[in-house]
């Protein structure tokens, strides 16, 4: 999932796992709906040392992520899905939250989104699912967060 | 104007057109992966991260793939008289392309009459040589709209969609910059084609025969460029105006199949225009002919020399501290140019540079 880095640019710094050290928050992909990859740096002279993209524990397909994968957030929306990215609890353990959702733009099922809500807690070099909710909603119903606004961990991460 | 708001919502609604089948937003982000997967197993080109500490003097490397891109064969072309028509013709431009990985030629001509018109007057041509003998294989085509006095020109012929036949890119200039047209080569039969933008909501890219300009003036730059994430590469189409500093560069991506131009959807982001794109002297990776030559390269001047052989180009960083030293840390990010310069963002490589600036790189500098 790494390949292709489009418009590359480095993003941000943020303690996303509440180590108390930063983690350097890359654009991976510049588009309408904005991929991040999360690189952990391990200083030299400690174990697994170097630039670490951060990895994914267990499968996550409301994500499109297989166990091992490097972790990417998207935010925006395009094709009829929308995305947020946020941040849940304490300063020192932080939850990283991915929301998306997805309709068919016309036909069968316009009317219905599918409503992702998955909670991430990153710890080293992983990133470990603990909470996931779907829901359904009618599309006239407003979204349960903000597309236009991903703001978390004190990071502008759209628009 | 509207708000930013707004505009975000527009591109949203905007973005949607496509329909997605009555499946749930796994399928999509399947769809989606699946493209990635596809486009890494197709290049070679390595991306590459490479990391110095400066405070532990460590330099860290990692390695992955990128895409490949194929590039037109260049070849000269060989002078049969009139390339074989059965009419005297006269200005004739010709650039090399690939036709199903061959080489042939691509030609911009003016019919001669009792004499050859003027640039911008007569009538001229696009028609194209396929299997490199000379004559041109194609019925030409009419170009209209060529205005004195540089009239129409074969632009570039850059293969955009990496199918192995090259796009043909015609110009006519006008006062501030150039209007570009891109045709398509066929085979059953030899035809050259304008591709055609069946549909399209959005701003930079209108429905009709595929066209965008080629500008950079005082409040004003338009242009294009490769984006190679994709299975099928797309032309970005981009335009932003220069008033405010950052601006909002407004970009198309297209995806061009055969002779018909999909327009994928577009983003609005807020760049400086100091890292606006520009469009320089090349069409995703084909250089420009005639006096379109005369651009200047659309490399960014933000580049850096960190001591890997090569310039990294269109550098953003980051200052945090990254390894809880108590001094801030500096996180590069660019492109890693290719035999001393920077180039295009489908050539080059990816880098990931951390240096403290209290010491800097030992042979950073910026040029």
């Amino acid at each position: 999932m790494n390949d292709g880095c489009v418009g590359c640019e480095a993003l941000a710094a943020a303690d996303l796992d509440g180590d108390g050290l930063p983690e350097l928050i890359v654009l991976h992909e510049s588009s309408a709906t904005p991929v991040y990859e999360l690189i952990k740096i391990v200083r030299p002279g400690t174990e697994g040392s170097g630039l670490v993209p951060i990895r994914i524990s267990s499968d996550v397909p409301q994500m499109g992520l297989s166990a091992n994968e490097t972790l990417l957030l998207t935010a925006g929306g395009d094709e009829g899905s929308s995305f947020a990215i946020g941040c849940e609890g304490p300063r020192d353990a932080p939850v990283l939250v991915q929301w998306s959702s997805q309709h068919p733009v016309d036909g069968t099922g316009s009317d219905v989104r599918d409503v992702y809500e998955t909670k991430l807690k990153l710890s080293s070099v992983t990133a470990a699912v603990i909470d996931s909710q779907h829901v359904t909603q009618s599309t006239s119903d407003p979204l349960p967060f903000d597309p236009l606004h991903s703001n978390g961990c004190g990071v502008q991460w759209f628009p | 104007m509207p708000s930013i708001d707004e505009q975000l919502k527009d591109r949203l609604r905007g973005s949607a057109p496509r329909p997605f089948r009555a499946d749930d937003l796994v399928a999509g982000l399947s769809a989606r992966k699946r493209r990635r997967e596809l486009g890494r197993k197709a290049g070679t080109i390595a991306l590459v991260v490479c990391v110095l500490l400066g405070t532990a003097g460590g330099f860290l490397v990692l390695n992955r793939v990128f895409r490949a891109t194929r590039m037109p064969v260049a070849t000269p072309s060989r002078p049969i008289e009139n390339l074989g028509l059965d009419y005297p013709i006269c200005r004739v431009m010709d650039m090399p392309i690939t036709v199903d990985g061959a080489p042939g030629s691509a030609y911009v001509f003016t019919r001669e009459d009792s004499d050859c018109p003027k640039p911008g007057e007569g009538d001229s041509f696009v028609a194209a040589d396929l299997d490199g003998d000379g004559r041109v294989d194609t019925l030409p085509v009419q170009l209209l709209g060529c205005f004195s006095p540089v009239g129409c020109e074969a632009f570039a012929a850059p293969d955009v969609n990496s199918d192995g036949t090259s796009e043909i890119a015609v110009s006519d200039a006008g006062a501030d910059g150039y209007g570009v047209s891109l045709y398509a080569v066929t085979m059953s039969p030899p035809a050259i084609q304008p591709i055609q933008v069946a549909d399209s909501i959005y701003k930079q890219v209108r429905p009709g025969p595929l066209e965008f300009a080629w500008v950079d003036v005082a409040g004003h730059a338009e242009g294009a460029a490769w984006h190679t994430a994709s299975r099928v590469p797309l032309l970005n189409v981009f335009g932003y105006d220069k008033f405010d500093d950052p601006t909002k560069v407004i970009t198309d991506g297209v995806q061009i199949v055969g002779t018909t131009a999909d327009v994928m959807g577009e983003s609005t982001v807020s760049k400086s225009l100091a890292e606006a794109p520009v469009p320089g002297n090349e069409l995703c990776g084909a250089p420009l002919q005639g006096s379109a030559a005369n651009f200047p390269n659309g490399a960014h001047s933000d580049q850096m020399d960190i001591g890997i052989g090569n310039p990294l180009c269109d550098v953003s960083k980051v200052v945090a501290d990254f390894t809880g030293d108590g001094q801030d840390d500096t996180a590069l990010v660019g492109m890693e140019g290719r035999d001393g310069r920077c180039m295009n963002a489908a050539e080059g490589r990816r880098s990931s540079l951390w240096t403290p600036p209290a010491t800097g790189c030992p042979t950073a500098g910026t040029t």
